[in-house]
């Protein structure tokens, strides 16, 4: 029975999911607690138990209760959702403002034969809705009904932008086409590609959480290895220091592939929907013990970003992330170049080399490039900046070694700090530039982490200049643009190459006709 | 087959942003912004100073005149840098409404500039608070879409302007 435009209740199972997801919430919120508990003596661990037990008993009541007073619709294209239980909440979400339907299947889901669906909106908080367990037909019938499904006067103007943008030509569906399926011998390049350092942390806390159980087993066996072998194990033993290191760094890349493995398994990429209608959108089905499907439409997309580290450009391959307006507010513009999304909704995509990344290209901006590329560097002030900043930050080393050591040692360290940030330096200042056809913008920055990203301007939410007294005297200028995905920024450009390209990207926002997102 | 349509944008045409004449925010912004500056510095100066004072009085021992120095030469600097940054950026902050787009600038030693398309707006309010209500002005913020961080405050309007500017958006959106 798949008649979602009568309210409609979700799945049984999803009482158990719900259960779980409050649980987790629950555990994470409480954890001091339960620490606390850990310590106690067992006249006190009573209390905590009782606190437990409530904890518990409230968390059942609450997810029953929430699962009954959750009910949700589609008609008049609208998703409608009733929830609340001391405070009733209606919320009518216009089908045209719905960003993105991701499908989500975790074990528990799987068991019960159901799986999870999260509605996207790009209002600025709360603007996530889950549905704990739906049929999978089901969520493909809500996520069809979600995407597909337009308001009159979301269609009204999507036959006016395609008059405004495309010549007239007979609207027919295009067929699935395949972008992407991963094998195995890639996604275990995907696995050995990914940053091993973050892993470090997890191989040596499981190495701490076990210590106390392994030691038990190791002065088990002990007693019972031969006197002889004893004394040739103590001999070998400071080797131990030497292989700790490999072996932690072999678990690291154990981590890494598994986690990948367990993500990525049978990634698959296709785009499906007729260009002309606007309903062509990015589809990807992924995961071994928890499936993910979530689609993009394309016309939703509002940035891009390659992400790729030394590993990854050893085998050949980006990290992709395609970004879709954000929920959540306001974020802020750190120093950092690039791209900053906050909490943007992304579809993050492994493994792409050089021709699938033309191939997204031509797919998410298929004028680009519109005509011949400007290349924009930074003036050579930046890398001055930089260098003279960082070598500041760390000359104090090279003063404390001087105090301690002497003179000699402290200079000789000053002048190997300020050589490898000034190398360091330039390498950065390097590694940042952008090119643009005067619509797209694609910028560059990073050394050893590199990233990329695209935006077309005409999505462009704001543009802002900013200069400080020392850059308007150095004729230079920071350029940030604003996109409802997160923000871009180019520093130290000429300022009249700043303004140009400020006034440049406005207009292209005013030229544009028609929806934008 | 699908044929775009790409215009050229000429920009010949196109009027620079800093060539126009800004307009400036209300005086009575200009006493309020003075008003918050006086205050922080007292509270501030009492919060640095109370604690040597009580110790000079009550204390076995006078604290060093160090301390005194320090506390004062922070105080001095950062109030005294803050002073200058609204006196020297307060002929600077400035907003203009064009035909489709809304620029507002401030700051002295780093300035910005933030130009928002009338497009890309998503709700508009106006927010009076205490000392806005006594002093007669009042602020329009400006929200875009999402995480975008191009969210526009233009504090020091009258109620007329701020509702001018709102009625001008709405028929934008209305077009």
């Amino acid at each position: 029975m798949n008649d979602l435009t009568a309210p409609r209740r979700q799945h049984i199972a999803g009482l158990l999911v719900l259960l779980g997801w409050q649980s987790r919430h629950m555990l994470r919120a409480a954890w001091p607690i339960l620490i606390a508990a850990y310590f106690q003596n067992a006249n006190d661990a009573k209390y905590f138990l009782w606190a437990i037990s409530v904890g518990a008993v409230v968390t059942l009541v609450g997810a029953v209760l929430h699962f009954w007073r959750f009910t949700f619709n589609v008609s008049g294209g609208k998703f409608h959702v009733h929830k609340g239980v001391f405070v009733r909440e209606k919320i009518n979400i216009p089908l045209e403002r719905v960003q993105a339907v991701h499908i989500e299947q975790n074990l528990i889901q799987r068991l019960f034969g159901v799986s999870g669906v999260r509605v996207d909106t790009a209002g600025t908080s709360g603007s996530e809705l889950r549905i704990h367990a739906l049929k999978w037909d089901e969520a493909q019938a809500l996520r069809s009904l979600l995407t597909a499904e337009r308001s009159d006067a979301a269609v009204q103007n999507e036959q006016v932008n395609s008059e405004a943008e495309e010549t007239t030509s007979p609207a027919r569906p295009t067929p699935r086409r395949a972008l992407m399926d991963l094998d195995l011998p890639t996604l275990l390049k995907v696995g050995l590609s990914q940053n091993h350092l973050s892993k470090v942390a997890f191989a040596i806390g499981g190495l701490v959480t076990f210590q106390g159980f392994a030691w038990e087993i190791v002065s088990e066996l002990w007693g019972k290895v031969p006197s002889l072998w004893r004394t040739v194990l103590l001999f070998l033993s400071p080797l131990l220091l030497v292989f700790s290191p490999i072996l932690i760094a072999l678990g690291s890349v154990l981590i890494s592939v598994v986690t990948s493995v367990l993500r990525h398994w049978k990634l698959r990429i296709w785009v499906e929907g007729s260009k002309a209608k606007r309903t062509s959108a990015i589809h990807l089905t992924q995961g071994l013990l928890n499936r993910q499907a979530m689609q993009i439409p394309i016309h939703k997309v509002q940035s891009v970003m390659w992400e790729s580290t030394w590993i990854r450009r050893l085998f050949s391959m980006d990290t992709v992330h395609i970004r879709q307006a954000a929920a959540g507010g306001a974020v802020g513009s750190g120093d950092s170049g690039g791209m900053e999304g906050g909490n943007a909704m992304r579809m993050g995509i492994p493994a792409m080399n050089a021709t699938r990344t033309r191939q997204l290209e031509a797919l998410l901006f298929p004028s680009w490039p519109q005509r011949k590329l400007v290349t924009l560097r930074p003036e050579k002030y930046a890398f001055w900046v930089r260098w003279l900043r960082r070598s500041l930050a760390l000359t104090p080393f090279a003063v404390g070694l001087g105090w301690w050591l002497g003179a000699g040692w402290g200079a000789s360290l000053g002048a190997v700090l300020w050589t490898w940030s000034g190398w360091l330096s330039r390498k950065v200042y390097r590694g940042q530039w952008a090119t643009t056809d005067g619509r797209h913008l694609s910028a560059h920055q990073g050394w050893w982490f590199r990233k990329r990203v695209m935006i077309d301007w005409h999505k462009l939410q704001a543009v802002e200049l900013t200069q400080n007294r020392i850059h308007a005297r150095r004729n230079v200028a920071h350029l940030t643009f604003h996109t409802s995905s997160g923000v871009a920024h180019l520093r130290f450009l000429p300022t009249d190459v700043a303004r140009e390209l400020r006034d440049l990207a406005m207009a292209q926002v005013h030229a544009h006709r028609g929806p934008w997102m | 087959m699908t044929h775009l349509k790409n215009a050229f944008v000429d920009l010949a045409d196109w009027p620079e942003l800093d060539e126009i004449q800004l307009v400036p925010v209300l005086p009575a912004y200009a006493k309020a912004r003075a008003l918050v500056w006086g205050v922080v510095t007292v509270v501030v100066g009492l919060a640095f100073s109370g604690p040597l004072v009580a110790i000079a009085i009550w204390g076995d021992n006078a604290p060093p005149r160090v301390l005194w120095l320090i506390f004062g030469g922070l105080w001095l600097l950062s109030m005294g840098w803050w002073a200058l940054e609204e006196w020297k950026g307060w002929p600077l902050r400035g907003y203009l409404v064009r035909d489709r787009d809304v620029v507002y600038r401030r700051g002295w030693w780093s300035r910005t500039i933030t130009a928002v398309p009338f497009t890309r707006i998503q709700h508009s309010e106006i927010q009076q608070g205490p000392m806005g209500r006594w002093l007669g002005y009042c602020t329009l913020k400006l929200y875009t879409a999402g995480a975008s961080g191009a969210n526009l405050e233009i504090p020091g309007l009258s109620m007329a302007t701020a509702r001018n500017i709102r009625r001008m958006l709405e028929d934008q959106s209305h077009e």
